[in-house]
């Protein structure tokens, strides 16, 4: 299928012999501050990207490539999310064709092997009647099987073999009817899975050479998830009302577990699989109706109900290895559990009404509420597990709660130039919790069941306003912030755990209040100064906090229990000094510092530090009428790993640098030629280097459009 | 303790790459010279500018795309549009770009960002490694949103970069509230994240409360310099809630001695609070 598609006049054509004679000719205008080359007619968007005067509808995309890695192969694969080695396929493909009068017929794909990512997409639709939509899709993730980094001893864990791998993807059918004056139906089915290892964040212990206990040894999570759902949705379009109406039925079940090595390589090494399957269905109905009421008055509402039903059993259990049957004669090291079993459901019930209105053309005013009650209940029993000592359990719990949320939106145009939006939130929620049960203690050792029950009450604002001036063509300023303030009080009317610290275990009735509370403001300045450049630069401050007032029979007063202080810079240029050359940088900097009381109490907790730096440039080259060269550089630094003087070393520290050069040559009118080159470095400072890796890529595509 | 199979000393790094990357741009250089000389008509191109494409304001819009464009006055990016012409080219031609071609064209010529397949795609903007999707929509966004491209060029970030995500999927771009769920709306903020996470969806037997806060209360959205997308990675992502004091020497948390536990790692890594959103059998989320 081609398509010719017209030319505009409106700018003139470039006329230039490139090359790097040009390119060193270019480099040196550049330097002199020199306007960018005059032409004849230039191409529209459709003739840019094909480098000639047609324009095609299909193509296909083949490619191949590599992966080469030094240091810490499992990391690179998780980091640059490539499993390293060779790949490749089909990178990109479309194909569409008219297959009766007003029918088309679609096809898109990508299949890379030896990276499992297939994504396919078949479409057919007849112009005014409706359509019909199959896809395929399928990812891989990796992650390094790192564990923790003794700073003390200099010692960082890792699990053995290749990177842990998991795949994510659906399977996807559509069909929908969109014939005018028609109620408009659509029908949709999803099988949604997951399945796979992951690196977890649980760690199993180990003692170090001095026979101090860390939690370090990486655990594995195994996941497997999958869920069908089916959803039909109509609308109708009647007397200038929107009306719509649907219901989805889901079902699914999560069969995961965590996998953990206790003191691994020590002669009371035992392995720990903590495993939990849950079937569940929801079903989910939900109406709305909207219209313009007036020209000026937009009014929506919405109803929806949903219920929940699910079914678990799990179990914890100590052996020589992971998933095996519990032995009532194996001497587990810690508190486990088999043969649970329970389930849960849950109602939610929930209802909008908003309306906007322009009282007059420069003002939008528009108040909504939303109104949600759920109620929930839960139960579990098993039998818990000391070494070979058993205890059976039993456990449940309910919750209802009802929010209302109002919410006004203000905005104003009235003058020249400027906008100003403002607004507010509020929620008011109510709700009791009981709890009863869990784990019993098994000869003294562990939690006693909880008895427990506490009404909540719930407060919530925001408050945001924001201006937006246009002093010039082209350029924007935008000022702006919001408060927020949440507060929960707690009276707790039941509670078998005392909160003067007797027993050991002061929750789940220990706090009484609790504040959350955000000032954020932000400015961003948007700038054409000169001919092809455009800056945009950004800044944002964000300061939180949470205080906590613990029940009085703890003896303790109100505490601030958190501060976050952000500040976020970031700014973007782009530059054509030349119609053959194109810049563009930009950096973020971030600090990012949360701070608790327990710094001040153990050598243990630093505060938390999440500040970084990332840069990145690019550069666009076109050498001739065939040929383009991008050539990009990457930096990301953030030194924010912690070193407690007795504790782990826990953050985000490493530094990355990437080079990339990309070369694409239009070989014929429809046959484009791509070749990539990256090269990256990283350096994991928070295992102490053991995580560092640097990687090339070699990636080749040749697309023919057709 | 000293034979542990996987456990290493800590290995002096491996060969730094200063000569690697003299090399890498001296590779790029010659890729310069290796091209001969030919007369072009094209340019080099950073969308959404494009040649020959001008702005033309948003009311130019309404003549085709009217539904859109009404639906576009509930939405959040509506206050983008101001009277006068300095902002003209704000509201739909901010994120599509200029739209001059597109609008004499009848419509047969692409926007610069029209999200539909098959069109150009800049080099520019991107983030770590040049795989990326020939289909990215998240670059039109980047344009002004600086904070979350840097969110998306962490080492954790949502598979947004690779094409697995788009931004659309949790901000609805052309109606109403610019987040998928939340406030006033039918869906609640954490249905987007649950979609993808049922695991975490609960009910549970023994809940906990943060979720009711919000997933963002422990994981940010867009990307991380911690794993998991976590706040923070240390025990203090615990503790900004969790009540913590003195007592005769002892760190209390929730009343509890925690003193020693503290140095073992985070609390959920460290194997005391393992189910962190939600137990079935335990009160203290053990697990």
């Amino acid at each position: 299928m081609k398509k010719k598609f017209r030319t505009s006049k409106s700018v003139p054509r470039l006329q230039r012999k490139p090359g790097f004679g040009r390119f060193l000719l270019g480099a040196s205008l550049i330097a002199l501050g020199a306007q960018p080359g005059q032409g004849a007619d230039a191409l529209t968007p459709e003739q840019w990207f094909e480098g000639g005067t047609n324009s095609y509808s299909n193509w296909v995309t083949l490619g191949v490539g590599g992966l080469m890695t030094s240091g810490d192969r499992n990391q690179a694969a998780q980091g640059q999310r490539i499993d390293p080695g060779a790949f490749g396929g089909i990178e990109d493909l479309h194909y569409q064709t008219d297959v009766a009068k007003k029918t088309t017929f679609t096809l898109d794909g990508r299949s890379i092997f030896d990276q499992h990512d297939y994504n396919v997409i078949l479409g057919l639709t007849k112009e005014d009647v409706g359509y019909l939509r199959f896809g395929f899709e399928n990812f891989r993730t990796w992650d390094s099987g790192n564990g923790g980094y003794i700073p003390a001893e200099k010692l960082s864990y890792s699990l053995p073999g290749g990177p842990q791998a998991l795949d994510r993807g659906q399977i996807t059918f559509e069909a929908g009817l969109t014939k005018k004056d028609l109620p408009q139906i659509i029908f949709k089915y999803q099988h949604w899975y997951r399945n796979g290892d992951e690196t977890s964040t649980l760690w199993g212990p180990v003692h170090d050479p001095n026979q101090n206990v860390y939690r370090v040894y990486p655990g594995i999570s195994t996941v497997d998830e999958s869920y069908d759902k089916f959803q039909l949705d109509l609308t109708h379009h009647y007397k200038e009302i929107n009306y719509g109406a649907g219901v989805s039925y889901q079902m699914g079940d999560l069969n995961d577990s965590h996998k953990l090595t206790f003191w691994q390589g020590e002669p009371t090494q035992q392995k720990v699989t903590d495993r939990q399957d849950v079937s569940f269905d929801t079903l989910s109905t939900h109406a709305f109706a909207e219209s313009w009421i007036k020209n000026n008055l937009f009014l929506s509402t919405g109803f929806m109900y949903a219920h929940l039903e699910d079914t678990f059993s799990g179990t914890r259990i100590y052996g020589d290895d992971f998933d095996v049957a519990y032995s009532p004669t194996y001497p587990g090291l810690g508190l486990g559990y088999y043969n649970l079993s329970g389930g849960a459901h849950q109602n939610q019930y929930i209802g909008t009404v908003n309306l906007l209105s322009l009282p007059s053309k420069t003002f939008t005013i528009t108040p909504s509420i939303r109104v949600q009650a759920e109620d929930w209940s839960a139960n579990s029993g098993g039998t818990g597990t000391l070494g070979t000592d058993t205890q059976p359990f039993v456990s449940n719990s309910g919750r209802d709660t009802i929010d209302v949320t109002e919410r006004l939106d203000l905005r104003y145009t009235g003058v020249t130039n400027w906008v100003f939006s403002a607004g507010g939130q509020w929620t008011e929620g109510q709700g009791n919790l009981n709890e009863r049960g869990g784990l019993t203690q098994i000869n003294g050792f562990g939690p006693t069941p909880v008895l427990f029950a506490t009404d909540d009450e719930r407060f919530f604002q925001k408050y945001f306003a924001n201006a937006r001036w246009y002093p010039a063509r082209r350029a924007s300023v935008d000022f702006g912030g919001y408060y927020k303030l949440n507060t929960y009080s707690y009276n707790n009317t039941q509670d078998n755990t005392p909160d003067n610290g007797s027993t050991g275990n002061a929750y789940p009735g220990f706090i009484v209040y609790q504040g959350l509370q955000t000032w954020d403001g932000n400015v961003r300045l948007t700038l054409h100064p000169w001919n092809r450049v455009t800056t945009v630069s950004r800044y944002e401050y964000q300061y939180s906090k949470i205080w906590t007032d613990p029940a009085g029979a703890s003896g303790l007063g109100e505490t601030d229990t958190s501060k976050v202080q952000s500040q976020i810079i970031g700014q973007n240029a782009t530059w054509q000094p030349l119609n053959w050359l194109a810049l563009q940088a930009g950096f973020n900097y971030v600090l990012s510092t949360t701070k608790t009381p327990a710094q001040n109490y153990t050598s243990s907790v630093l505060n938390s530090e999440n500040n970084y730096w990332t840069f990145n440039f690019n550069s666009n080259f076109v050498l001739d009428d065939k040929t383009d060269l991008d050539v990009g550089y990457f930096y990301y630094y953030a030194n924010d790993f912690q070193i407690p003087a007795n504790g782990l070393a826990l953050g985000g520290g490493g530094k990355e640098q990437s080079v990339t050069a990309t070369l694409v040559r239009r070989i014929t009118q429809n046959l484009r030629w791509n070749l990539k080159y990256a090269f990256t470095t990283y350096d994991d400072m928070t295992s102490g280097g053991h995580a560092s890796y640097d990687a090339h890529l070699i990636y080749s595509s040749l697309q023919y459009r057709f | 303790m000293t034979s542990l199979p996987f456990l290493h000393p800590r290995l002096p790094r491996h060969t730094r790459p200063g000569l690697k990357f003299a090399l890498a741009a001296s590779a790029a250089g010659i890729l310069l010279a290796a091209i001969s000389c030919s007369t072009t008509n094209r340019e080099a191109v950073i969308l959404p500018e494009v040649p020959g494409a001008k702005y033309i304001g948003s009311s130019e819009c309404e003549q085709c795309h009217d539904e859109i464009y009404r639906s576009f006055k509930t939405a959040d990016h509506a206050r983008l549009i101001a009277q006068g012409k300095n902002g003209l080219d704000a509201g739909c031609e901010s994120c599509h770009g200029p739209c001059s071609l597109h609008s004499d064209s009848g419509g047969e010529t692409k926007p610069p960002f029209s999200f539909t397949a098959g069109r150009p795609q800049p080099e520019s903007l991107s983030g770590r490694f040049p795989l990326e999707p020939a289909r990215a929509v998240e670059k039109a966004c980047y344009q002004c949103h600086l904070d979350v491209r840097g969110q998306f060029n962490l080492p954790n970030h949502h598979p947004v970069p690779e094409g697995r995500m788009s931004c659309t999927v949790c901000h609805p771009p052309h109606k109403g509230s610019i987040y998928a769920g939340g406030g006033t709306q039918l869906l609640s903020q954490n249905q987007s994240c649950l979609q993808c996470h049922p695991a975490q969806q609960g009910p549970f037997v023994f809940e906990h409360e943060a979720v009711r806060e919000g997933c963002t209360s422990c994981h940010t959205p867009h990307g991380s310099v911690n794993v998991k997308l976590l706040t923070e990675r240390n025990a203090n992502l615990c503790l900004k809630c969790h009540f913590q004091q003195v007592k005769n020497g002892a760190v209390l948390i929730g009343g509890v001695d925690h003193t020693s536990r503290l140095s073992q790692g985070a609390c959920w890594s460290a194997g005391c609070h393992e189910a962190v959103h939600g137990s079935r059998v335990s009160p203290s989320l053990r697990f």
